[in-house]
């Protein structure tokens, strides 16, 4: 007997301190629960979120039509318009892309196959969050310095002009820059591992 | 494929290779506990795998794919959040180890267990396969590369496999 039969069959009869044990059918009876709940919760976390810039694209266009018909000018209102616009079409992009990847890895591939599919998908999603500022961030902030200074330059108070939309232009650089610091963090300290591992996990087995 | 054909299918499944799938555990899990919490993953997503399953391959080969995938999907996921999605459905019973012979045994696994832990990912799923007497073109299908690929690197796993247990006897005398 070689050393590799001795450890095989050694393995195979491994004499395990602990003997693994279960109850199918509760396990099935718990599994189905939790699976419902698994897949409802992916569901309305793709719905609540797209829902959610189109409630606020809904509720800034509909605030913008509301002044207006009580007689603001409607030059004045321009801004919220164009970021309702800016919203739907987050909402739109997001939707799109989760809908994409609802195009799950399938753990019963190959173990490269997987691996490459996962690697593809932690790869989509550094893009995504790299991008976040292009995306997501600079057109909100442009959409609501847009609104302020058509807000501003309709009412033709110039005094306050300066004041108001540097105050608002500062607050909107200081949420792109958190927002775009933020992301950067996330992709690091989350995906970057992911991505390394997964990418080690290719290499070693295409490797000779 | 019906939910009573596929719970019978899961029954006579977890009844056969539910030994396969605890080693397969064990191969990447330090602890009891997340041993217990792998294998009940890898349940799972056997349990969710089985309307794609198209008797193409043998149902062990279908199972080993599913646990490895899980297993390595199980290690890049954050520790806490694993945790937090925990619930014991699976159970570890004692068996009794006072017997020399069967406690001799046991720490000739336990090193082999460690310095399987100790290998690269990959080359961790390819032992696991080799201990398990699988051929090379099984462990080719369930690892996605070609039967010559499994025989170079069995034999620059199985060397550094053997460097790795010297240091666990070394460690341990």
């Amino acid at each position: 007997m070689t050393p590799d039969d001795e450890l095989k069959s050694a393995w195979k009869a491994q004499p395990l301190p602990h003997q693994i044990t279960i109850n199918v059918d509760v396990f099935l009876q718990q599994l189905r629960g939790n699976k419902a709940r698994f897949t409802s919760e992916i569901l309305w976390s793709t719905v609540f979120m797209v829902l959610g810039w189109v409630v606020m694209a809904f509720g800034v266009m509909g605030y913008g039509v509301y002044m207006v018909r009580r007689g603001a000018p409607w030059e004045a209102m321009s801004g919220f318009f164009l970021m309702g616009i800016i919203m739907l079409a987050i909402a739109a992009y997001t939707a799109l892309d989760r809908f994409r990847l609802m195009r799950r890895v399938s753990l019963s591939a190959p173990v490269l196959a997987c691996a490459e599919e996962s690697l593809a998908l932690v790869r989509h999603e550094i893009q995504l969050w790299s991008n976040v500022l292009w995306w997501l961030l600079l057109p909100l902030a442009l959409g609501v310095e847009a609104s302020v200074l058509a807000l501003a330059w309709t009412l033709g108070v110039h005094w306050l002009v300066s004041p108001l939309a540097l105050r608002m232009l500062g607050i909107m650089v200081i949420i792109t820059l958190g927002g775009w610091w933020f992301s950067r963090w996330y992709v690091h300290t989350y995906y970057e591992p992911r991505r390394q591992e997964l990418e080690a996990l290719v290499r070693e087995l295409k490797s000779q | 494929m019906n939910e009573d054909d596929r719970e019978a299918l899961f029954n006579a499944w977890v009844g056969q290779h539910l030994a396969l799938v605890g080693r397969v555990a064990r191969g990447y899990a330090d602890t009891e506990e997340d041993c217990q919490e792998l294998v009940q993953e890898i349940l799972l997503q056997v349990w969710l795998s089985i309307p794609r399953f198209e008797r193409k391959a043998k149902p062990s080969t279908w199972i080993y794919r599913v646990a490895l995938n899980t297993a390595l999907a199980w290690q890049r996921r954050d520790q806490r959040q694993r945790r937090r999605q925990f619930q014991p459905l699976v159970w570890a019973m004692d068996v009794a180890t006072n017997e020399t012979e069967q406690a001799h045994e046991w720490e000739k696994i336990e090193r082999l267990h460690t310095a399987i832990r100790r290998l690269p990912k990959a080359d961790a799923a390819l032992v696991l396969l080799y201990l398990d007497d699988l051929s090379y073109r099984e462990i080719a299908e369930i690892l996605g590369i070609s039967e010559v690929n499994v025989g170079v690197k069995l034999n620059r796993v199985r060397k550094a496999l053997a460097e790795l247990m010297e240091e666990e006897i070394a460690n341990d005398s």
